[in-house]
């Protein structure tokens, strides 16, 4: 089985930081190696992976003792090696930009995917979100830059690349 | 300025598979617990309004 992504991709995230959201470290331990493979291919490109400690949260919270805790911890860990993007003070303004040029829109989004949205904002260019959430990341706001496919035993995941269309 | 990878070694892939397989426990027991609290949920409801 291979991860299916067009050939632009790996030009495209070149330089830049792309932040993993919270379903693509959760669909990761289906497939550990398969998805390492992959992002030591966009490391090897000098792609920063990355995250925010919102998604850190979603992922820990609910661990039921210390060792699936710590296991959850340093798998967020050694696939972003340890780079969380800082939620400054400014980004919860963005946010509050992000709600208004959302409108009804926003109604179903988690904190999570706001504040996703807001680093996106922030940071314009140099970074992109990978998410399987394809549906609430419009494309009124966020540009799909890519898709990427990956087989399971169950289907495939497909994730969109997303960067905030400017 | 967003900030630059700082643990550049590389990963572990035996210890990688057997943290991602706890992980993945974990995220079952918690959509277990989830599923049970629903449940345990809608039976509370049921006996409020049969005991109403």
């Amino acid at each position: 089985m291979e991860i299916i992504y067009p050939s632009t991709l790996i030009p495209t995230l070149k330089d830049c930081h792309l932040l993993l959201d919270a379903n693509v470290f959760r669909d990761s331990t289906s497939k550990p190696s398969l998805y390492n493979n992959f992002f030591t291919e966009l490391k090897n490109a000098a792609v920063t992976l990355c995250t925010i400690d919102p998604v850190k949260f979603e992922l820990l919270k609910g661990s039921a003792n210390d060792i699936k805790y710590a296991a959850t911890e340093k798998t967020i860990k050694d696939f972003t090696q340890d780079v969380v993007i800082p939620v400054q003070p400014k980004t919860y303004d963005v946010v509050y930009d992000l709600i208004k040029k959302y409108g009804i829109e926003g109604t179903p989004l988690s904190i999570t995917d706001l504040i996703i949205g807001a680093v996106l904002m922030q940071y314009k260019k140099n970074i992109f979100l990978m998410t399987r959430d394809t549906t609430d990341f419009t494309k009124r706001i966020f540009k799909l830059c890519s898709v990427v496919n990956i087989p399971n035993s169950k289907g495939i995941f497909t994730y969109g690349i997303y960067q905030y269309s400017m | 300025m967003l900030p630059k990878a700082k643990n550049k070694k590389k990963i572990n892939l035996t210890e990688l598979k057997k943290n991602a397989k706890i992980f993945k426990e974990s995220l079952e027991e918690k959509a277990q617990y989830l599923r049970e609290r629903k449940n345990n949920g809608n039976n509370l409801s049921f006996d409020s309004y049969s005991n109403s």
